[in-house]
């Protein structure tokens, strides 16, 4: 699967820095760049590609509103995937919290994601991700959401997530050994 | 474990893979730049208004400062506590300082006796001005001070208290 293409250190940052001085037409270019990577890690927490879609906007919203505050333009890969991370926990989140009002009002249905699925369409499958990815803590998504993802380093992930490579890999062990469990009907 | 570790990250690679097949990155892309244009213009329009408000601000600041210059008293034309003017000029810009006044027996050079008779010394915080008097007593030019702060410790509070904020000191 094609994560996107890693983009030249060089270019980026030269991007980022025009983009710091109000150069719009840098930004899109780096939204161009990166969308794909963006994508790939909001899709690993949402499940779904049109919720990722939703977190990715307003990842990049939010990193074109702050990007004057990014010290080091070489920085902005893992800067903007930790806000695209973020962005699509809080988005799982305020979703569930939306879907709970829905299931007092209607206390017959099921909880159909983590049930044993009767047809494992995409759909099916992208809701069980994406409920399963709730019940970790917000570290763990973070690490398996950036973990597979390509040219992306341990060290990587771990500067991303302002932590230890060691801490990382503890937090995809506890991610992956949750995810077994919530979704084994889908693993076998 | 090593296996169903990777068959976790499997899923959620198929997962992904299925979900961004055929996906439209352009519509993407223009949805992100929709966003961005429609927030730049935002943030244009919000950081007019502030600016504007400050412009109107200042000008209005400036407007009250000249007025109030206009009709102020000046220092030539100060106002006693007793409801009197002085007609004083300050020797240097206006301020404030505290110093200790020695009593002296003298009393007509004194408008107030800043202490009784048992105490030497009174602390005031004064403000120093210059008459531009041209007597003088043994070889000494008269200053005159303003004591700002509403009452010495040891001041008069007699008849002459309404007075008590203009000294002439020899």
């Amino acid at each position: 699967m094609n994560h996107g293409p890693k983009a030249n250190a060089g270019t980026a940052a030269r991007l980022v820095r025009a983009s710091q001085t109000g150069d719009r037409r840098a930004f899109d270019e780096l939204v161009r760049l990166y969308q794909k990577r963006a994508m790939m890690v909001a899709v690993r927490i949402l499940g779904g590609a049109d919720e990722a879609a939703e977190a990715v906007q307003a990842g990049f919203l939010k990193a074109y509103l702050n990007i004057k505050k990014l010290r080091d333009a070489e920085q902005f890969e893992p800067w903007l995937l930790r806000i695209v991370a973020n962005a699509a926990i809080s988005q799982a989140r305020a979703a569930k919290r939306r879907a709970d009002k829905v299931r007092i009002a209607d206390c017959c249905q099921q909880d159909a994601a983590l049930s044993a699925p009767r047809e494992q369409d995409a759909q099916e499958l992208s809701r069980a991700i994406r409920k399963a990815m709730l019940k970790l803590s917000k570290k763990e998504a973070q690490a398996i959401s950036l973990f597979g993802l390509q040219d992306m380093s341990q060290r990587q992930v771990a500067e991303i997530m302002n932590c230890s490579v060691e801490a990382v890999r503890w937090h995809v062990f506890n991610a992956r050994k949750k995810l077994k469990v919530l979704l084994k009907d889908y693993l076998q | 474990m090593r296996n169903e570790k990777e068959r976790i990250d499997l899923l959620l690679e198929q997962n992904a893979a299925r979900q961004l097949a055929g996906f439209e990155w352009e519509r993407l892309n223009a949805a992100i730049s929709s966003r961005l244009d429609q927030t730049t213009r935002t943030k244009t329009f919000a950081s007019i208004i502030p600016m504007a408000l400050k412009v109107a601000g200042g000008l209005a600041a400036a407007a009250v400062i000249l007025i109030a210059i206009m009709t102020v008293d000046t220092p030539d034309d100060l106002r006693l506590d007793n409801g009197q003017r002085a007609v004083v000029r300050f020797a240097e810009p206006a301020g404030t300082a505290s110093v200790q006044i020695g009593h002296t027996p003298l009393k007509s050079q004194v408008f107030v006796a800043v202490a009784p008779a048992r105490s030497t010394l009174a602390k005031c915080d004064v403000r120093i001005i210059d008459v531009e008097d041209e007597r003088e007593r043994n070889g000494l030019r008269p200053a005159w001070i303003i004591i700002t702060r509403p009452e010495p410790v040891f001041a008069d509070n007699g008849k002459a208290k309404d007075m008590r904020d203009l000294i002439c000191m020899f």
